[in-house]
Parts: C-alpha cells; sequence; structure tokens
C-alpha cells in the first residue's frame, strides 16, 4: 500500500475494499448527496404546457434575466401547442432573448434575427409580429458589440414594413421615430438632419393627438435646440410639449428652465417670466426654483415697467401641492 | 480469530457524514424559511418580512426596532402572522454582503438601495428589485383619519388622507425613481439633509475673548496681522468689529479663517498640543472642500454645460478643457484652490492619514472648534459632547453653514453663490427584492413607515429627518433641514469620472493642499496628465462614448421588458413604455461624445484607441 494516501484514495489506489461499515456509510453518503440533489432541484420530469413556459419565461425577462428567459423558452420549442397565439409570442420572446443577453454576440444575434425572421414568416397576423418587425429592424440598425455589422438598409425595410402594415399601431409610430432619427443623429450632414426633422414633423402635425406625440415633439425641441441650434424652433416644438403634456415628469423642471432661457435669448420676456413662476411654483424638486428666482429678479430689474411676481420657495411643497 | 483493528479513518466518515447530514437538513430548512419568508414561532407560522439596511448611526436601529414593534403590533398585522425584523449590517461589508444574497436569491424582502455595485444600474436594479408604481398612486392607508396624529392641521390633515403617497414625500418621491427604467423602485423613509459645520460653543467663547483682549493691541497680534494685512482675507469694519464683542461664532469666510488664526494662538497660550481650528481627516477634509467647489465653480460649469442639460458631463468638463474653454489659470478656479489651501494649516498634522471616527472623535473630546459633517452624525456628535464623566468637559455644540465670503473679504468677486439648492435630498431608500414572497406586507410595512405620523416620530428617535411632508423635525435636526435656496447642485466642475485621469489629478490636488506644490507648479503638473495619450482627455472621449452606447443599449432592454411587463405589445397602449422610447429617442444611439466633439472640434476627427 502506498504510504501517504487517505481514504478513500488508498482504497482506490490498492483496489483494496473498504471494510463493511465503510461501504455502508459509502452508500449512504451516495444516497444523501442524491437526495440533496433531488431536493435542490426540485423534482423532475414535471409536465409544462406552453402557457405555462411562456409565463415563466415573461417572468425572467421581466428581471432582465435574459439567458434564463431564453434556456426556459427553448423547452418550449419542444412543445407543440397548436395555439399560433402563443406560439407566436414564444418566438416573439426567443427573439427578444436572444438579442438582449449580455454580452451580445454574433451567435446570438442571429438566433434573435432567425427567430424573428420565423414569427414573421409563421404567423404574420399575431399581435407579436408587429413588434417582432419592429425589434428586427433595431437589431440591424445597432452596432451591438466589436465587428458587428449593421444593415441600415435592412432596418430601414422592417420600419417601412411596420408602417406598411400596421399603419394604426404604436408599432408604426415606432418605426417612423426609427427612421426619422437616423436622418436626424447624422450630425456631420446638416441636410440629411433636416430631412429627418422635416419627416418627424411632418407625422406629428398629422399625430397631434396620438399617444406618443410628445416623444415625437421632445425629439424635435432637443434636435433643434442640440444639433441643428435653431433656438426658435426648439422653443416652438417645447411649447408643444408643454401643451401635451410632459411624459418624463422628473425632467420637467430642468426643460422648462431651458425653455426660459431660450425665451429670454429670443427676446420673449414675457414667456420666460411665466415659466420661471412656474419652475417655482410646480418643479421645486428640479432644485431650479432659486435660481428662477433670481432670474425674475434680474428681469424686474431690466424690465422696471413690469409688475413680476415672484412666488415664495415653499420650505416644503405641501402648499405648491 | 482474526483481530479487528479499529480504522482511524472510520472516525472521519462518520464525522463527514453526520456533517454532511446535517448541512443537508440544515440547508433545506433555511431555504424553505426563505423560501416561504416564514419561520416557526411557537405553534403558528410567522410570515418574516426582513429588512436589510446599514445605518449603524446610534439610534437609528432602535427607532427602525420601534416602528417595527409598533407595527408588529397592529391587529391586522398580527392576525395575519406577519412580522417584520431588521438586519443591519456594518457599511464596510454591506456591499458583499446584498451582492451574495441577491445571486444567490436570498436577499432580504427589503433592502436599502446603494454601496452594492449589483444595484448600481438601471438594468440590476429591474433585474433584482420591483417597481412599486401601482402603489405610490393612490393614498397611503395608514394616513387615514385613525392613524393620524392629533393636533395637525386641517389643511394637512385632508392633503395626507386625499394625496397619492407618493405626494406625501417632501421630494414627490423622487429618490425612489429609477429615470431609466421609468418607474418607482424605492421609498426613501427619511433625509439625509445638509452638511454643516459643528462647532464647540464652549472653544468659541474663550477664543472671541482673546481676540477681544487681544484686538486693540498696541502692537497687533500675528492672527489679527496675517489675517487682516498679509492674507487680506477680510477688512477691518464697524460690522467686524460689532462681531468681534458678540460671542457668535464666525458666519463668514474672512471671519472664518481669521477667526482658525486666533485659535491657532489661543491652543500655542495655552500649550493646547492636541487642540486644532479645524478636526479634519480624509474623508472630512474633502467635504469641506466639495462645500467651495460649487460656490466657486458653477460659473466656469455653466460656460462648459454646452448641452445645456440639468448637469455637467465629464466630457463637457474634459472635453471643455481639450477645447481651451477653462483652465486652471480661470480667476474663479483659482479662488477655489486658494481658499480649501486656506483651511489645511487649520486641519492636525496628517490628516489625510486619519478616518472619520478619529476626526469625530477629536471633536467630542474638545480637541478641535470645528468639525463639517452631515445630519447623519449629529446625533452621536450631540450625545458624544455630552457624555463626559467630567462635567467640566461637557460643551454644548452649535451648528452652522459652510461660511462664504462677503462683500469686501477676499475672494468675494469670484464667488458665484451659495450652493445646495437641491431640496429634499432624501435617503435611506428601501426597495423590494423580486425574491421576496411577501411583497404585499413589505409595501405595507413601508407604507405604515412612511406614513406622517410614524415617520415623524420614527425620524425624531433617531435624531434624522423625516421624509414626509408636514412632518416636524426634532429642534437639534432643524439646522439640517435640506434647504431650497441656491445654486442647482449638479452644475460644479467636478473632475470624477476621468478615470486614471481623475486618480492623478487627486494626487496631484493633494500635493498642493498640503503645500508640497505651488499652484503654478500644480498648473504645470496636470497638463501632460490631460494631454497623456493612455489616460487622458482622449481617453475619456473614447470611454466616455462606450459608457453612452452602453447606456442607450439598455434603454432598448428596458423598452422590450417594459413592453411585454404591460402587455402592450401590437395594439396595447404603451404607456410608461412611451418614456422609455423618449429616452431612448434622446440617448441618440450613445452619439452624445461625438456630437459634442464634433461640436468642439469641427475639424478633428473622433479619438480612437
Amino acid at each position: 500500500m502506498r504510504q501517504g494516501l487517505s481514504f478513500p484514495y488508498n482504497c482506490l489506489m490498492t483496489q483494496r475494499k473498504p471494510c463493511g461499515f465503510l461501504r455502508i456509510a459509502g452508500k449512504t453518503s451516495v444516497l444523501l448527496s442524491a437526495l440533496f440533489l433531488f431536493g435542490c432541484g426540485g423534482g423532475a420530469g414535471k409536465d409544462v404546457s406552453l402557457k405555462e413556459i411562456l409565463t415563466e419565461a415573461r417572468e425572467m425577462v421581466r428581471m432582465s434575466d435574459f439567458v434564463e428567459a431564453y434556456e426556459i423558452l427553448e423547452k418550449g420549442v419542444l412543445l407543440s401547442d397548436q395555439d399560433p397565439t402563443l406560439e407566436a409570442e414564444l418566438l416573439y420572446l426567443l427573439g427578444v432573448s436572444a438579442w438582449h443577453r449580455v454580452p451580445p454576440s454574433a451567435e446570438w444575434e442571429a438566433k434573435a434575427r432567425e427567430r424573428l425572421e420565423e414569427l414573421i414568416e409563421r404567423y404574420p397576423d399575431s399581435e407579436w409580429t408587429a413588434q417582432g418587425a419592429y425589434t428586427l429592424g433595431r437589431i440591424l440598425e445597432i452596432r451591438d458589440f466589436q465587428g458587428n455589422e449593421v444593415d441600415i438598409a435592412g432596418a430601414i425595410r422592417w420600419y417601412e414594413h411596420c408602417i406598411a402594415h400596421w399603419p394604426e399601431l404604436p408599432v408604426a409610430a415606432m418605426a417612423r421615430f426609427r427612421l426619422a432619427a437616423m436622418d436626424m443623429n447624422a450630425y456631420e450632414d446638416p441636410e440629411r438632419m433636416a430631412r429627418g426633422a422635416e419627416m418627424l414633423d411632418l407625422w406629428l402635425q398629422d399625430h397631434m393627438d396620438h399617444e406618443l406625440a410628445p416623444v415625437a415633439a421632445i425629439f424635435l425641441a432637443d434636435q433643434y435646440d442640440q444639433l441643428t441650434v435653431d433656438p426658435a424652433k426648439a422653443l416652438h416644438y417645447y411649447l408643444i410639449c408643454e401643451e401635451l403634456g410632459w411624459l418624463n415628469e422628473t425632467m420637467t423642471g430642468h426643460r422648462r428652465w431651458r425653455m426660459a432661457e431660450i425665451a429670454e435669448s429670443l427676446g420673449e420676456v414675457d414667456l420666460a417670466i411665466q415659466l420661471y413662476q412656474k419652475i417655482i411654483k410646480e418643479n421645486l424638486q428640479s432644485a431650479r426654483g432659486y435660481e428662477s428666482q433670481k432670474r425674475l429678479e434680474a428681469l424686474q430689474q431690466q424690465f422696471p415697467e413690469k409688475t413680476i411676481v415672484i412666488p415664495p420657495l415653499y420650505p416644503m411643497n405641501l402648499e405648491a401641492s | 480469530m482474526k483481530k479487528r483493528h479499529f480504522n482511524p479513518n472510520t472516525m472521519g466518515v462518520v464525522i463527514l457524514i453526520i456533517a454532511f447530514g446535517f448541512s443537508v437538513l440544515r440547508y433545506r430548512a433555511i431555504r424553505e424559511q426563505l423560501n416561504l419568508g416564514a419561520e416557526k414561532e411557537g405553534a403558528r407560522t410567522t410570515n418574516v418580512v426582513r429588512v436589510l439596511h446599514w445605518q449603524l448611526e446610534p439610534g437609528y436601529r432602535e427607532a427602525l426596532q420601534w416602528a417595527m414593534d409598533e407595527y408588529n403590533a397592529l391587529p391586522h398585522v398580527k392576525e395575519a402572522g406577519v412580522k417584520v425584523i431588521q438586519l443591519a449590517i456594518p457599511e464596510r461589508v454591506y456591499s458583499q454582503f446584498l451582492n451574495v444574497h441577491l445571486i444567490s436569491g436570498t436577499a432580504p424582502d427589503i433592502c436599502v438601495k446603494g454601496m452594492s455595485s449589483m444595484v448600481g444600474d438601471s438594468s440590476a436594479t429591474a433585474r433584482f428589485f420591483d417597481p412599486i408604481s401601482e402603489f405610490v398612486g393612490g393614498p397611503n392607508p395608514y394616513n387615514q383619519k385613525e392613524y393620524l396624529k392629533p393636533g395637525i392641521s386641517d389643511e394637512l390633515a385632508t392633503f395626507l388622507q386625499t394625496a397619492a403617497w407618493s405626494d406625501t414625500f417632501s421630494d414627490g418621491m423622487a429618490a425612489g425613481w429609477d429615470a431609466a427604467n421609468q418607474d418607482y423602485y424605492a421609498v426613501p423613509i427619511s433625509s439625509w439633509g445638509t452638511v454643516r459645520v459643528f462647532y464647540n460653543k464652549t472653544l468659541v467663547k474663550a477664543i472671541k475673548e482673546m481676540m477681544r483682549r487681544d484686538w486693540a493691541l498696541e502692537e497687533a497680534p500675528e492672527w489679527k496681522r496675517k489675517s487682516l494685512e498679509d492674507l487680506n482675507y477680510l477688512k477691518e469694519d464697524d460690522a467686524l468689529l460689532a462681531w468681534i464683542e458678540t460671542d457668535q461664532p464666525p458666519e463668514s469666510l474672512g471671519r472664518f479663517l481669521l477667526f482658525c488664526e486666533a485659535a491657532l494662538a489661543y491652543a500655542a497660550e495655552l500649550n493646547l498640543d492636541k487642540m486644532v481650528p479645524i478636526s479634519a481627516s480624509s474623508y472630512r477634509a474633502g467635504q469641506f472642500y466639495s462645500a467651495y467647489q460649487l460656490p466657486f465653480t458653477a460659473n466656469i460649469a455653466k460656460r462648459n454645460n454646452f448641452d445645456h442639460g440639468n448637469g455637467i458631463s465629464t466630457e463637457e468638463i474634459y472635453g471643455g478643457w481639450q477645447a481651451g474653454k477653462w483652465s486652471y489659470e480661470d480667476p474663479e478656479f483659482k479662488a477655489f484652490f486658494e481658499v480649501a489651501y486656506a483651511f489645511t494649516p487649520f486641519f492636525p498634522a496628517g490628516f489625510m492619514g486619519l478616518d472619520r471616527e478619529q476626526a469625530q472623535r477629536r471633536f467630542v473630546l474638545g480637541n478641535a472648534v470645528f468639525l463639517a459633517t452631515g445630519a447623519w452624525d449629529a446625533n452621536s456628535i450631540f450625545i458624544g459632547a455630552k457624555r463626559k464623566a467630567d462635567p467640566a468637559d461637557q460643551f454644548d455644540v452649535g451648528v452652522m453653514r459652510f461660511p462664504m465670503p462677503e462683500a469686501g473679504e477676499r475672494w468675494f468677486e469670484h464667488y458665484a453663490g451659495q450652493g445646495g439648492g437641491g431640496g429634499s435630498n432624501l435617503g435611506v431608500p428601501m426597495a423590494i427584492s423580486k425574491q421576496s414572497p411577501n411583497k404585499q406586507w413589505a409595501v405595507d410595512f413601508l407604507q405604515y413607515v412612511t406614513s406622517h405620523r410614524v415617520n415623524e416620530k420614527f425620524n425624531s428617535i433617531a435624531s434624522w429627518l423625516p421624509a414626509i411632508l408636514g412632518a416636524e423635525p426634532v429642534e437639534q435636526m432643524k439646522p439640517f433641514q435640506p434647504e431650497l435656496e441656491g445654486l442647482v447642485p449638479s452644475i460644479q466642475m467636478h473632475m470624477n469620472g476621468g478615470g486614471q485621469l481623475t486618480t492623478l489629478l487627486t494626487g496631484q490636488f493633494l500635493l498642493y493642499f498640503s503645500g508640497d506644490l505651488s499652484y503654478e507648479g500644480f498648473v504645470e503638473a496636470v497638463r501632460p496628465l490631460f494631454e497623456n495619450e493612455r489616460y487622458g482627455v482622449n481617453r475619456i472621449w473614447i470611454d466616455r462614448e462606450v459608457g453612452a452606447q452602453d447606456r442607450a443599449r439598455q434603454l432598448d432592454r428596458a423598452l422590450d421588458v417594459r413592453i411585454i411587463e404591460d402587455e402592450s405589445v401590437g395594439s396595447g397602449p404603451l404607456g410608461k413604455a412611451a418614456n422609455l422610447l423618449e429616452n431612448s429617442l434622446l440617448s441618440r444611439e450613445g452619439l452624445g461624445p461625438r456630437i459634442l466633439h464634433h461640436t468642439l472640434f469641427p475639424e478633428t476627427s473622433f479619438p480612437t484607441y
């Protein structure tokens, strides 16, 4: 027997059988391990329906755990549920989970595209298909990892497909925004930027009561404020946002501040005054209240003929509430 | 007969099996308990709601325990067999503790967000915590009449009973809002308040007496001559003389520096070797310096806020330097550095090697006149100053704002204004773990602890500031109440976010502050750091672009998750997904740094590795 080895290596190395007690102990350990692993696994072989798989996968997606979601969904592929709605959902979730997993890779992007293309081909009328087509456009448009080749022409095709096939659905507006954004983000090409902004403006004029009209308006306002630098147009679209209602309330105070700055620069003093007053009354959490008061004081000095009311800063916004 | 030898390995195997069996049973028991959130208490099962936090400051745990005991004693809570308990974990290990439990699926029901890198970004927040928007829109049930404290005004009572839960917070629950995920993810239960300067009233009085005694001496004392003539901190005028005649602490920057010079003379006169004017450490000194960063650099920051946003980004700061839009030779920056340097002689020797507790101990032992810290340390300082064996060593603590330059004082012309107009500054944001089996009860407890009566009492026991509108803080905490008057906190020349460059700059700052480098030497030393190809400004552009692209991509993920979660796929209204779409479009696929670079350097291509 080799020296220096302890159980169980000594038994293994010498082919010597352990004593009876050790044999029993060994078997007990194996049994306990099996029970333990069974317990950890929570049981196996349970029959699940596609609906249950989708519910579980949606929960994983909700937790942004796309890796786990994909693994769960793959089980669903083996089931033939015959319910087109569920199968369409399965394909959509598979595509989205494959695309969003981290880190992204060519392999997973290809899987995502494959699933979504299958969805569009097999279930062209499903409610999931419109979203799937839009997602395909995004996949082709975005450079997601080193060496990822974008396919702008392909992305445009899918966006146009969304607009043509589901003109009444929100996804058509989303696709339209993405098409416009492709040009609006071309910061080195003023003509393209103008073309994109014009496209979005046309949509906005026709859809002022659309759920996504405030999104288009703020994107245009930002475009003219940051990229094209046309303060009058920026203010025009900011005012549309003000009229339509701000989607992102936490940013309202900052945006009103910017509007007031632009208004002052354009000589629209009364508008600036109104905006500063609104910030003090409604957007104290923007931390712009104090500076709005200071601006109102400065405007009062600059325009003594005007009677400018400077609202107080409430110690807490109870009164404003 | 063959003799059976006892094999010593047998003992090892037996112990191994017993230990293994015990571990299995214990694992199963804990797993079951955590999965069900339940534990056996006597004959009945209790649903346990665990609250994880790191607030170990004196009084906070006791206050939270009070709230929990009150809640656990409510009839409907008892009837449901629910019990809320707290797990207080030290700050140093909080991050590891929370990370491990989030990943292993054993996180407590309620966790204070922060510290943990796992919950630092919006994707992790969405992954590990539950949004609570469905609850914040309606009134807090514990603000109904039967729970309100007697004697509050009808106006406040009506407001509390009818307002949405989120509206009852002094910041409208902004501290719990996650902009990237477009949802509420946390419930703040206290306010961090503000950072203030604490002062030892006994020492202030004694030093002021010395100042009065020596002020009119024929040969001016050195501290007076130095402050008024050599360093030109302030001018002698009637207001200064009137202040000298009082026991008031110095409330302007010039007077503060004059007073600190006098405090050094006072310590020398009485041979108080350990006494320093300002108790500082690596942590506290930073608080002193940063208090002046905004007031002196806000105007430079405004000039470099190229996207007119509500904050100034790292690429705006460093890109602005590269484009020559600002430099350390700008008078405002120079003034900020001079002010920060002016404090250094009043810190203890080797202050950078001292930690937060050491600085606080020096102050409560009466060996320093001033200490800068936040509301969270106030209670322990007030208690420490009074908890002395010899009553003669006890002293009263005063609280004041950071002194700022007044008209006629040095640096006033570069002073942009008081900082700190950030509003309520609510903190201790409690989020509900996605793994919690007791979500409804977790929400219920958070509603209870943020009801007007309970939040006021809870924070008064903890000696913290309440988070709820109309809730009164205890008297000693009133000086720490957040202010609305002040410049926007996010627009200042913070040099964070520059990676290795920030680290190297900090090293040069410290050399300057410790007197090892002149200001001119500092300016010369940092220039090559900015220009360095490996970690300088060009590298920052690249890093910022990568970060912006990651954030933009994350918005796509969040948007799809929201669409799936809200079941707005296809024909449904987009609802909150519309906000995410707005953010996604405005993120411009992470092109922000490139757009800014193009604006600043239209003829130069974007840096590459």
